[in-house]
């Protein structure tokens, strides 16, 4: 046994109120084992992670329970980035960590840390040695993290949701790392995430929390595969499951992109056809800059958007997935001026879009909604600023928060007294009140919890189909595209590598970023 | 945020004595039974009493009246000049700030010029050409102070405008003009609302400053500085010349900047 948690709350006071963290839980890590603790945000995974490593902050927080280390106990965290220091070489932070009471000289440590960035697969140690954070990758820097946590040569690593920053790729390769240390130094780890896929690949045992309480835990696979609890099934239900929809061995899809002999048909409903769209950013250098640097973030982009359908853009990021949809919002103008929306070449031909028809949802409902605005004004913010008359306001007010399931009675609120749901679902309606006929969607669930994701994307759906709403639906999760999409474009450094009808794309994939892709990703899910 | 303003004693105070004084200019001449201008020498430099609770000056003027009378200048020239330093300073900050570039450029670059000079020497030299008087200060305080706010409401608005609330805003068809207005400035305006409180005790310091060496409020309308500059001559004789009106300045720039203080805290939190 290397840690034993008994009777564990964390209660913390805010404005005079007392927030239950985590409300009495038990549990035990052993030797040598992954043990997975699974939950939405809010569910105290991360206040039971800093109470074992004795890192909740002093005020306005109070800790009850027993915690019994056998070993010394390390922790990574998902945002890299911030913790390190940005004004000191990554290898002199990894010299700094040694386990307590431990002296070794300037040089045996340099000599330690160049072993243990061999170890975490850093190629280049004494280039990474001398690197400042900013100049390494995601990726890189975990593994620096990593290397990090070894210093210290702990028996149990945390790791606090590793992965959840990085790339798809890039995340496969970081537990594949985790995963071999953890045999190499017969570790355990307590591996906290709210991703099923990451739970599947790398956890032996599995804890579910929700509101503080441990609902359910087991072995991985009785867990995955034959929950007991409600919450979950719940949980399970609402993962997307790449294959789903397209498994070889169902045979036939019903999705054959567009009926055999319906050419005609579908060539008239274009409703966007892009020619050979790039966008190139210049990147000042000061100024007696020499020649400014130039960044090609779209280049070369051809795309037919149809009406009423849905068209997938996947890709990593930095693959230039915002920038298109920005370009297609008409929020920056490409390179070449004028060639934004060719009118398709259909038999009648078909108008081109006008830029007010075409509305954009973002990421983060947090930084998408402006904080000192009530949440109907939000909604209406677009029929004011196209001069609709009050009483015409009111009636589309009602008619889009019934729609997207929010209550008129909430309209006095403002945006920080909703959940991450509601708020992406104001997003929408300010979207909606315009009556659009293009709505790009820009990873518009990546930052909610499972379950909201998943009646996010039930309601989008339903909104479509009332509303005959052509969909570019942007995202990074596979799986979550599978389930939207029509028409799958992928994206690579700013290139569209593979344009198809999804059920090609996920059957018989051609390009092989694309097949990389598929094979990463597919590893990190729940097979459906 | 106005929860945690109200916490906070200190700042309580600084605005209690805010409201005072705004009252007591209000009702001046229903506070005092004399007039501030009315000179009577038989009753010169008359110490404290119950008659005139701060004494009299040297041409027998209620020296409580003149002080109580000189806060309304004070405090119509502190908010006057502010106001008209924040309208200028938003308006540029906010322009340089959305448009970025050229405009930017321009506009910060004169900022700059602006505070190369001393802003008490500035202000000196403008009304030994345009000549002294209650307007010509508020205008002339109010053109030399708008720098530093440009320069908040500039940095506010640069990282504001890249929010995702502006771009969809843009897309829904949204003017600059609206994104500004509707956006921008409400969003950035708290820490500019901090440097208007500091701004006008500020503004106060500098009155009383013009005002001490003649180039301010003119005799015979009452000013905290010029009544300390009559004064000054007389202190040998009577020490409450200077006293008062010196207290009057003190406790009206501390209570201005106890306020702005608590109202900073207030507009950050997480730094105590």
């Amino acid at each position: 046994m290397i840690l034993k948690v008994e009777d564990l709350k964390v209660r913390f006071k805010h404005d005079n109120e007392t927030v239950k963290a985590v409300d009495g839980i038990d549990f035990t890590v052993h030797k040598n084992e992954i043990v997975g603790l699974l939950g939405e945000s809010g569910s105290g995974k991360t206040a039971t992670a800093l109470s074992v490593m004795n890192l909740l902050p002093r005020k306005d927080c109070v800790r009850y329970g027993k915690i019994i280390k056998n070993s010394g106990i390390a922790m990574i965290f998902q945002e890299p980035f911030t913790a390190l220091n940005p004004v000191l070489r990554v290898g002199e932070q990894v010299d700094e960590a040694a386990p307590a009471g431990e002296t070794i000289s300037k040089k045996d440590a340099i000599t330690k840390t160049l072993a243990l960035f061999e170890k975490v697969k850093l190629n280049d140690p004494r280039r990474i040695y001398d690197s400042y954070p900013h100049l390494l990758s995601g990726g890189q820097r975990q593994r620096v993290m990593i290397a990090m946590a070894l210093a210290l040569s702990p028996g149990l690593l945390i790791a606090d949701e590793p992965t959840t920053a990085l790339d798809v790729t890039i995340q496969a390769e970081i537990l594949d790392l985790i995963l071999a240390l953890k045999k190499e130094f017969g570790m355990s780890v307590l591996f906290i995430t709210h991703d099923f896929g990451i739970i599947n690949k790398v956890t032996d045992r599995i804890i579910v929390m929700k509101d503080g309480k441990i609902i359910e835990r087991g072995a991985k696979d009785s867990v995955l595969f034959s929950p007991e609890e409600d919450y979950t099934k719940k949980l399970l239900d609402a993962v997307p499951r790449m294959g789903a929809r397209f498994s070889t061995s169902r045979g036939e899809s019903p999705f054959s992109g567009g009926t055999p002999g319906n050419e005609a048909f579908s060539r008239r409903n274009i409703v966007i056809n892009l020619k050979n769209l790039s966008k190139t950013f210049t990147v000042e250098k000061g100024v007696f800059g020499k020649s400014p640097g130039r960044v090609q973030a779209v280049r070369d982009v051809s795309l037919e958007i149809k009406e009423g359908k849905t068209l997938g853009i996947v890709g990593e990021s930095a693959a230039g997935k915002t920038t298109l949809a920005k370009l297609l919002a008409g929020l920056i103008k490409p390179d070449t001026a004028g060639n934004r929306f060719q009118p398709g070449a259909g038999p009648s031909g078909v108008k081109s879009v006008p830029a007010r028809e075409i509305q954009i949802v973002f990421q983060d409902p947090y930084s998408s909604l402006d904080p000192r605005m009530r949440m109907q004004d939000i909604v209406l913010e677009g029929p004011v600023i196209r001069g609709i008359k009050k009483r015409a306001r009111e009636k589309i007010l009602r008619e889009t928060l019934f729609r997207v399931y929010l209550n008129l009675r909430d309209g006095m609120k403002y945006p920080h007294q909703f959940s991450g749901g509601q708020r992406q679902r104001i997003a929408l309606a300010r979207a909606l009140a315009v009556k659009p006929r293009i709505l790009i969607l820009d990873e518009p669930v990546s930052s909610l919890d499972v379950v909201i994701q998943s009646e996010i994307l039930n309601l989008l759906k339903a909104v479509q189909k009332e509303l005959a709403l052509t969909y570019v639906f942007i995202s990074h999760d596979l799986a979550v595209v599978e389930r939207m999409a029509d028409d799958v474009a992928v994206m690579h450094k700013g290139e569209i590598v593979e344009f198809a009808p999804i059920a090609q794309i996920y059957r018989s994939p051609k390009h092989p970023y694309t097949k990389r892709l598929l094979a990463d990703a597919s590893g990190l899910h729940i097979p459906g | 945020m106005t929860k945690k303003l109200l916490r906070n004693k200190l700042t309580l105070f600084g605005a209690g004595i805010i409201l005072l004084l705004v009252l007591i200019a209000v009702f001046a001449p229903y506070i005092t039974k004399y007039d501030p201008t009315c000179i009577n020498i038989q009753d010169a430099l008359l110490r404290p009493s119950l008659e005139h609770p701060f004494g009299t000056d040297s041409l027998g003027r209620d020296l409580f009246t003149r002080i109580i009378y000189a806060s309304r200048i004070a405090l119509l020239i502190g908010f006057v000049a502010v106001g008209l330093a924040a309208a200028i300073g938003v308006f540029f900050g906010s322009v340089a700030g959305y448009f970025g570039g050229k405009i930017d450029s321009a506009i910060m670059r004169f900022a700059d010029v602006m505070l190369c000079f001393p802003a008490f020497f500035l202000i000196l030299a403008v009304i030994a050409v345009v000549g002294p008087g209650i307007f010509n200060i508020m205008v002339v305080i109010g053109l030399t102070s708008w720098m530093g706010m440009a320069r908040l409401i500039r940095a506010e608005i640069l990282s504001l405008k890249t929010r995702d609330y502006v771009l969809a805003s843009r897309s829904l068809g949204a003017s600059n003009f609206f994104i500004i207005t509707k956006h921008l400035i409400p969003n950035g305006i708290g820490p500019v609302l901090v440097s208007l409180i500091f701004g006008v005790a500020g503004a106060i310091l500098t009155e009383a400053g013009l005002s001490f060496i003649g180039l301010g409020v003119q005799p015979p309308d009452p000013s905290w500085g010029n009544i300390l500059m009559e004064g000054k001559a007389v202190m040998g004789a009577g020490w409450w010349v200077i006293l008062f009106p010196g207290l009057a300045i003190l406790i009206t720039v501390l209570a201005f900047n106890l306020f702005g203080e608590g109202l900073r805290d207030a507009l950050n939190p997480g730094k105590s």
